[in-house]
């Protein structure tokens, strides 16, 4: 292993220590002053995350020229995997142990750390992050509902405050500003609000169409990433957002599916019914968004309305009935096929009860178990 | 605990009392407050308790939202992060805890602090902004080899990242980034490792599978202050 050269980077310095040699080369990668502009980091960032350089290789095909009729070379960092591929090397990945002992022969000077650079390379990461079209579906549907929570509350104060005041006063004054203020907000909100569904619907066209983009939208910014939105099942879906309830509760029946489309036209003792359909559909609507880029969302969101129709007559089925079974074997009939299995108590004869046949074929409980377990 | 081999005169700075730590105790029979000198400006990042003294600020540590505040209320005794110490952080989130490590290892000292959510990475880079000795990563943990061209040789890894694989990113991390000797401090998530059955014993194989490559302290349960946590803290013994 030791007869191969190792590339690392460090900062936005190219390293290359030669099998034999004691002390790592450097190969400076742009030679300009030390605080690069954005125009430089865009490049390094890339080579960061590996991928390889459009320019700037200029200065190292010549000193590694020498390095491609050998054998293979061994990398440290995604960065010097890319530059070596670029420059049409046979590439390794180094062991943890050589790429330790290569840095800690650098000198010290090497590690200086290049402060202005590392902070605007995190910058521009950063921005790179939170410009892809789900980070700004999250945090503007974030912003929404923090905007939501506060315009409920300016409205509430403001209700108060006009019932309060009197035609002259001061109080009235401040009631006209205050009202000024919450129109404002309105206003805001809806801007907010119309980006944001125009976000969704672009990201997320078939759930938009199932759920309505506001609901897609906060489904996605619970899950974090479309990645971990992905990873959700449907009961996952049905239940994502709600509130943590005390244990021994029934669950809950619906989270922010609550805000779905359709859910304000049915009975809120069907909305359970509801949404658990809804999330059924929504990971379809999703797996069709986010994997196949498929178009399903409109025949989901007629279901949609055949259900809530369904549901808002008080039947709770949408699809026809299935039709009965021509005849079922009771438990007094004797059975026919292969002998029953199971435990003891039930591979005995049926015992004589009356002619009433048990409910669901279980053994009545005991007198001991119908009084409960005795305390001690 | 094992000294460190490289550099024996950190021994001292290991034990306690450390250096760069003050102590406060009023009234007496409550639990200690630990307050570290802070080095940025204006000083306060989440909130904490301040105090001026000797010219500078002193921002007292909050148990409830740092697991190393936690340790030392819990009695921690080794703090592998004395002054001028290079430390790799991972898991730095809003950097609650990552400001504190910066004020102990000081000026001349180096915090590289690794974080994933570009969220909390957001207010991560306004503390590093006001705190001239703190870097901000934007990368994973679990991609030990990405920020390799920006951190050097630690003296010091500190990790509190909830992760399944805490334990081989500790190893891993260990044998790219740490010199021999160097401190380890780990703040172990149990329900993270896996989900074991009640009453399960999950410390005692990852405390095992730590051993092959540090030399342990007795693990610190972080209870009342983080629930399902432990505290751990070794020395590196090198790579084999």
């Amino acid at each position: 292993m030791a007869a191969s050269p190792l590339l690392f980077l460090v900062g936005r310095d190219l390293y290359v220590l030669h099998p034999g040699e004691n002390a790592p080369r450097r190969l400076r990668l742009s030679p300009e002053g030390r605080h690069a502009g954005r125009e430089l980091l865009l490049p390094l960032l890339a080579l960061l995350r590996g991928e390889a350089p459009r320019s700037g290789l200029g200065n190292v095909v010549g000193p590694l020229s020498s390095l491609r009729d050998g054998g293979p070379v061994q990398v440290a960092d995604p960065g010097a995997r890319a530059i070596a591929e670029a420059l049409g090397l046979r590439v390794l990945e180094a062991r943890s142990r050589v790429v330790a002992e290569a840095r800690e022969r650098l000198p010290p000077e090497a590690w200086e750390p290049d402060r202005e650079l590392l902070l605007s390379a995190a910058e521009v990461g950063l921005e790179e992050r939170l410009s892809s079209p789900e980070e700004v579906i999250i945090t503007l549907s974030r912003e929404g509902d923090r905007l939501e929570r506060l315009l409920r509350k300016e409205s509430e104060a403001l209700g108060a405050l006009s019932a309060a005041a009197g035609k002259q006063t001061p109080v009235a004054e401040y009631a006209a500003h205050a009202g000024e203020h919450v129109r404002s907000l309105e206003v805001r909100y809806r801007e907010l609000t119309q980006a944001l569904e125009e976000a969704t619907v672009r990201k997320l066209p078939n759930a938009s169409a199932v759920i309505g983009p506001r609901t897609a939208a906060r489904l996605l910014s619970l899950a974090g990433s479309p990645a971990a939105l992905l990873h959700l099942n449907a009961s996952r879906v049905q239940v994502l957002g709600a509130r943590r309830r005390k244990p021994g509760s029934p669950g809950p029946r619906h989270g922010v599916l609550y805000s779905a489309e359709g859910m304000d036209r049915v009975p809120p003792s069907r909305r359970g019914a509801l949404a658990r359909s809804l999330a059924s559909w929504t990971v379809v609507a999703l797996r069709a968004d986010l994997l196949t880029e498929g178009s399903v969302g409109a025949e989901l969101a007629e279901r949609r309305e055949r259900r809530v129709e369904a549901l808002s007559h008080g039947r709770a089925v949408s699809r026809p009935a299935r039709p009965e079974p021509e005849h079922r074997r009771t438990a007094a009939e004797p059975r026919t096929g292969p002998a029953p299995r199971g435990p003891k108590h039930e591979r005995r004869p049926p015992r004589d009860e009356g002619g009433l046949p048990r409910p669901h074929g279980r053994r009545p409980p005991s007198r001991w178990e119908r009084r409960g377990r005795p305390r001690r | 605990m094992r000294p460190p081999r490289a550099r024996d005169d950190l021994r001292d700075a290991w034990t306690f009392p450390f250096p760069g730590l003050s102590i406060a105790r009023s009234p007496p029979e409550e639990r200690p407050t630990f307050w570290t000198r802070a080095l940025g400006d204006p000083p306060d990042v989440y909130g904490e308790r301040l105090r001026a003294r000797d010219d500078s600020f002193w921002r007292a540590i909050d148990p409830f939202r740092s697991k190393l505040g936690a340790a030392l209320c819990k009695g921690l005794r080794v703090l592998p992060i004395p002054p001028r110490a290079r430390v790799l952080y991972l898991g730095g989130a809003t950097g609650t805890t990552a400001s504190h490590v910066a004020d102990l290892v000081g000026r001349k000292g180096a915090v590289y602090v690794v974080e994933k959510s570009p969220r909390s990475f957001q207010r991560l880079l306004g503390v590093a902004r006001r705190w001239p000795n703190l870097y901000p990563l934007l990368a994973d943990a679990r991609e030990p080899r990405s920020y390799l061209p920006w951190v050097p040789p630690a003296d010091t890894l500190y990790m509190d990242i909830a992760q399944p694989e805490q334990i081989d990113l500790a190893l891993t991390h260990a044998k790219l980034y740490l010199r021999p000797g160097g401190g380890l401090l780990l703040a172990l998530k149990m329900p993270s490792l896996r989900r074991g059955r009640p009453g399960e014993d999950l410390l005692g194989p990852a405390v095992k599978e730590l051993s092959r490559a540090f030399e342990l302290t007795r693990p610190i349960p972080l209870e009342p202050f983080h629930r399902g946590h432990h505290f751990l803290t070794g020395v590196y013994r090198g790579r084999e």
